[in-house]
């Protein structure tokens, strides 16, 4: 089996384990959740299939529901965010790699590109997630803040692992 | 058909992200309470929403049926009120009536005027009961002021009378404090008073005195109001003189009266014919 697909399975299982067990556990000044999910959905190729990402997002999602007890949210949320996935990256890469696959990084992106890419995504992915999961506009404030907490927290992270990443 | 399929191949992604959510939403809903609770409630007050303006829509429309119906519904219901309030009027003027005559030996019927003339030269009185309720010819007719007429004619279930308000009609009276017999008619004038007539020369009554039937006739008893002396000067009328009578019944406003029956016995009308024929 390829090197790189090896590496990929044991990076999704890792994500996964350490978003159900951990992850999910945090909520910093009861705001503040990391969703360290969506490192995988960062890291799509902008080459894959958008319908193959988007099946992998929902099931990838939908496994953590299955751990998590909220069968249905992080499926949404998952897909949600992963469906303009091709699109922003389209939006933020360089004109010269328009037409090469790549797996999007600071790197290729650039800091700028990539921090607007990622801040993005999460964005969606929070959105949806927190709107699903209260099902009300009854404390705007409070989802809001869960909004706003749990995308800049997530943000931090997935910059901290590029960054970790690129000195290797 | 290819257009469709292209259609379908260039937004393939649009229609597999809306199978992904339509799949998310329905685990959402079938999974999870709070969701499905929430769900369920909005879904009720959108339904509920949607049901009212239906309604108010179609309610408009159905105006007109429901107008129609409660015209004939109101009509229906007109028609039982005015069957009511003629029942309610009969047994209030059966009482009164009934209270009128306490003390009266008389049998009598209680019947509805059903048409009644005070404007013509021969007033007649047409009765709702007729010979199925017991009433012949020759009955007397009061109201609870006073005497009205006598009965003329009978159909198996009307009666038509004489009214007082008829010249054709003389009834005996006499007055009531000093007991000289008169009799009295309409001159066919003013409907409020008639004439006594045939009263002798030598008698002095006084404006207010009780006119009452004398009880000589077939129709009334003895004792019934027919009206009060209205002026004590008498008119002299060949060798008798007349009085005028303010008549105690108010003909404008006959409503029920009681039907008297006061015929005298087989018995003494064969002898009253009797002398009769013998002169």
């Amino acid at each position: 089996m390829n090197k790189v697909v090896v590496y990929r399975i044991a990076a999704v299982l890792l994500v996964f384990v350490l978003q159900v067990l951990m992850c999910n556990r945090i909520a910093l000044w009861g705001y503040a959740t990391p969703f360290l999910v969506v490192c995988l959905f960062l890291k799509i190729p902008s080459g894959a299939k958008l319908n193959i990402a988007m099946t992998f997002a929902f099931f990838v999602g939908l496994c953590i529901d299955i751990f998590t007890g909220t069968l249905g949210v992080y499926a949404l949320a998952s897909v949600t965010a992963v469906f303009p996935h091709h699109y922003l990256i389209n939006r933020v890469q360089y004109r010269e790699r328009e037409e090469e696959s790549f797996t999007p990084s600071a790197e290729i992106l650039g800091w700028g590109g990539y921090t607007l890419y990622a801040a993005l995504i999460t964005a969606i992915f929070c959105v949806v997630l927190f709107c699903i999961d209260s099902f009300s506009f009854f404390a705007p404030a409070v989802l809001l803040g869960r909004i706003v907490g749990s995308t800049a927290f997530t943000l931090l992270i997935v910059l901290c692992i590029e960054i970790v990443s690129k000195k290797k | 058909m290819r257009k469709l399929t292209r259609f379908f191949l260039t937004h393939s992604s649009v229609l597999v992200y809306l199978c992904y959510v339509t799949l998310g939403l329905v685990l959402l809903f079938r999974f999870n309470a709070y969701q499905q609770s929430v769900g369920f409630t909005s879904a009720s007050r959108i339904a509920g929403s949607v049901y009212s303006l239906s309604g108010a829509v179609t309610g408009y429309f159905g105006l007109q049926r429901t107008n129609n119906e409660l015209l004939a519904q109101n009509g229906k219901l007109q028609d039982e009120l005015a069957v009511l309030r003629d029942a309610v009027a009969r047994a209030q003027a059966v009482d009164t009536l009934r209270a009128a005559a306490t003390g009266s030996p008389e049998n009598s019927v209680i019947a509805k005027v059903i048409n009644n003339s005070v404007s013509r030269r021969n007033n007649y009185i047409t009765l709702d009961k007729g010979e199925a309720d017991g009433i012949v010819p020759e009955m007397g007719l009061a109201d609870q002021n006073g005497v009205v007429g006598v009965v003329a004619a009978v159909s198996p279930q009307y009666a038509v009378a004489l009214s007082l308000l008829n010249p054709n009609l003389r009834i005996s009276c006499k007055i009531k404090r000093t007991g000289h017999i008169g009799s009295l008619s309409w001159r066919g004038e003013d409907v409020r008073y008639a004439g006594l007539d045939d009263l002798a020369a030598y008698i002095e009554v006084n404006a207010g005195d009780t006119v009452v039937t004398s009880g000589y006739s077939a129709a009334f008893p003895e004792g019934l109001i027919v009206g009060f002396i209205e002026d004590a000067q008498k008119v002299r009328k060949d060798h008798f003189y007349s009085l005028t009578v303010r008549l105690a019944a108010d003909f404008s406003k006959l409503n029920f009266v009681r039907v008297i029956d006061n015929r005298k016995p087989q018995e003494l009308v064969e002898i009253e014919k009797e002398v009769s024929g013998n002169e």
